[in-house]
């Protein structure tokens, strides 16, 4: 029912699609090793198409250490299973994707700056021996605000994040940026809850994507005691 | 005040779901592009052989890609061939071959035509050696390879671009080649004898690499691809498996034989290879030597073997080297559902009309010298059938397209149409020695002509 305003009239001719809604669901565990080093693990699974058709779900684990203050170094290893719905060879596809991070972040009274740098790679697996690798490379920077509600247990924030893409036969350089608005629920001992609703833009191309997402996840917080 | 705030969340949550859903717009091909017509732009068009592919003059195409596209292509290119063991590679004559892991990246050039402009084309170097090569040695007259609907899924409007019915074209640098003609000689002299094969025709490339000049790249030939219009013009169909063998497997030998290795160029959906593996039994079985007439009823069923000793008639006479029996590449097979047989198709000729100074020998008219790493020869010419059938062939070749009188006349001809824009390639975009080059070898290839008719008369004897 909440998406009847979105059914489109079919129309015969080529149409491209210029806006869609997804939801990204997704459950993890964090463990805090100790003051320098965090672990997490989490599944996630994304819906398209009006949140109506698999996008792809994965698994990924991460590492962050604290180099010194305020300063962390990242390492995210993500093993991603795609739903391919598209051209004439269809189907699941698997990926692997690893990323690194080097983000940096301050305080300002009640609010909190973090400032994130990403390299990601992503390689298609099991591929023929003919077939050309699918490689896609990114830089991504991400300046978030957080702000620290006193009294409250929950904490919203805003986040802005630019792609630089690189990928063959692709439109390469800025391709994409990412606005996101979102709040986290402490929920104590049970963990955390963070919903966010985020707009993705592209800037390559003559009709442009934008997709609207809305994420919901949850986390259970391990402590080392 | 409760039914009212929910209401007001409820309205939020309509409203954001109304400006987040699905959204799709209707775009026409060739909107908003000037040039587009039906007839030069559309997939709707038949292929147009009589104006891409005329034989009589050398047209002219212009890349025109922005300084940063070139400089990705550049870019790329020094990556691949760098991580490929670096350029260069042994042999004789210029033919080391680098197997490049991947192919060059594609970027999106404009590329204009008898003033009428294509565009967002997708635009790559190409080839092994022919790329590999003239990188080492500082000449930047690179193969080409062009795919008008690369960049569809990016420009919409662009979504089956065509170049006058023709997808994807592929322009070959006539490197290793001061005649320039051994890529079209070759070619026609194969589809002329019966042997399937691409169209070629002559072109002046000009590139403007972003600084808004045009440079001459060369005088580059032209080259129909295989899976994209040469299949329904020779076979009337395309419908068929076409494979493009690269690799061990591609010499269907007893070691080394991988279906990995036969790439396909249609029916990619389908992951089914079971007539190369059928093929594949059919010339290994037992029976070869126990019931040699089963194994060749057997054969004959699956594989167009009297096509592929035609092949073989044409190549030995050409020498050409760079193929099936020296090299793992350069063919193509056709899996033709009119008659459910295999067929063999030659590809990449330019190394042909060429008697010494390829990195290996051409093959001898008997190929004793074959070894069983390549059973497609060695276990059919050592069928006496076969071989006679081989051995008419030679002799109608030379008998017919291949009569000296007529294919001096030919290059005669060639040299009349082409000789202009060849000895017009300037420094690091030719391969041309010097300013004689050229004309020595439209000689050298003259002679070849002669001497290979009095070769084969001699072996038949």
């Amino acid at each position: 029912m909440l998406f009847l305003p979105c059914v489109v009239k079919a129309q015969s001719g080529e149409l491209v699609e210029v806006r869609d809604f997804e939801t990204w669901n997704s459950v993890g565990i964090e463990y805090k090793l100790n003051k320098k080093w965090d672990f997490g693990l989490q599944q996630q699974l994304r819906l398209e198409n009006n949140s109506s058709e698999l996008k792809n779900y994965f698994t990924q684990m991460e590492a962050q250490y604290e180099l010194f203050k305020n300063f962390k170094l990242g390492l995210g290893l993500r093993y991603i299973n795609v739903n391919d719905n598209k051209g004439a060879i269809q189907g699941m596809e698997q990926y692997f994707r690893y990323q690194l991070d080097a983000s940096f972040g301050h305080k300002l009274k009640r609010f909190k700056l973090n400032y994130r740098l990403r390299y990601q790679n992503k390689r298609e697996l099991f591929l023929e021996s003919y077939d050309v690798p699918n490689l896609n490379q990114a830089w991504r920077f991400r300046l978030k605000l957080d702000y620290n509600i006193r009294s409250w247990k929950i904490d919203p924030y805003l986040a802005g994040e630019l792609f630089n893409t690189y990928q063959d036969g692709q439109n390469n350089g800025l391709t994409d940026y990412r606005l996101i608005l979102g709040a986290n629920y402490n929920l104590k001992i049970y963990g955390k809850l963070g919903v966010f609703y985020g707009i993705e833009n592209e800037l390559t191309g003559s009709y442009p994507k934008t997709t609207n997402i809305v994420r919901i996840k949850y986390t259970y917080i391990l402590k080392n005691k | 005040m409760n039914i009212v705030n929910n209401l007001k969340i409820l309205s939020a949550i309509a409203l954001l779901t109304l400006i987040s859903c699905k959204k799709e717009v209707y775009v026409e091909e060739g909107n908003n592009l000037p040039d587009w017509s039906s007839a030069s732009h559309s997939n709707s068009a038949d292929p147009n052989y009589a104006l891409i592919f005329n034989q009589n003059t050398v047209q002219r195409i212009d890349l025109v890609l922005s300084e940063d596209e070139f400089k990705d292509m550049s870019d790329d290119l020094d990556d691949l061939l760098a991580s490929s063991g670096g350029p260069g590679g042994g042999g004789p004559g210029g033919g080391g071959t680098v197997d490049l892991e991947e192919d060059p990246i594609y970027v999106a050039a404009d590329f204009f035509y008898n003033g009428k402009q294509w565009y967002e084309v997708g635009l790559r170097y190409k080839g092994n050696s022919s790329l590999s090569r003239p990188y080492s040695q500082g000449i930047k007259k690179y193969p080409l390879r062009l795919k008008f609907d690369k960049y569809e899924d990016e420009y919409p409007e662009i979504n089956n671009q065509r170049f006058y019915g023709f997808k994807d074209i592929s322009m070959g640098s006539n490197f290793n080649d001061p005649s320039f003609m051994r890529e079209k000689m070759a070619t026609d002299l194969f589809r002329e004898f019966g042997v399937p094969a691409p169209q070629t025709a002559f072109y002046e490339v000009w590139v403007d690499e972003g600084d808004g000049i045009p440079k001459y790249y060369g005088l580059y030939t032209m080259v129909e691809v295989v899976f994209d219009s040469m299949l329904e013009e020779m076979f009337g169909s395309n419908t068929g498996n076409c494979y493009k063998p690269d690799g061990d497997g591609a010499r269907f030998g007893a070691t080394g034989f991988s279906l990995d290795d036969f790439e396909k160029k249609t029916n990619e959906a389908i992951a089914d290879w079971s007539d190369i593996q059928a093929l594949y039994d059919a010339l290994h079985s037992g029976t070869r030597t126990t019931n040699v007439e089963k194994w060749k009823e057997d054969l004959e069923s699956l594989f167009d073997v009297n096509g592929f000793l035609k092949y073989l008639a044409v190549n030995n006479t050409i020498q050409n080297w760079d193929t099936y029996g020296n090299m793992t590449h350069n063919y193509y097979l056709y899996h033709d559902p009119a008659d459910d047989l295999i067929k063999w198709i030659p590809w990449d000729n330019n190394e042909a009309f060429n008697s010494n100074g390829g990195r290996y020998n051409p093959l001898s008219f008997s190929m004793s010298e074959v070894s069983d790493d390549w059973p497609l020869i060695s276990f059919l010419i050592e069928i006496p059938e076969y071989q006679e059938i081989y051995e008419n062939h030679l002799q109608d070749f030379i008998d017919g397209p291949f009569m000296t009188e007529k294919v001096s006349a030919t290059y005669s001809s060639l040299d009349l149409i082409i000789s202009t824009s060849a000895t017009s390639e300037v420094t690091d975009y030719t391969f041309l020695i010097n300013s004689g080059s050229y004309s020595s070898a439209v000689s050298q290839i003259k002679t070849h002509a002669s001497q290979r008719k009095t070769a084969v008369q001699a072996y038949l004897n």
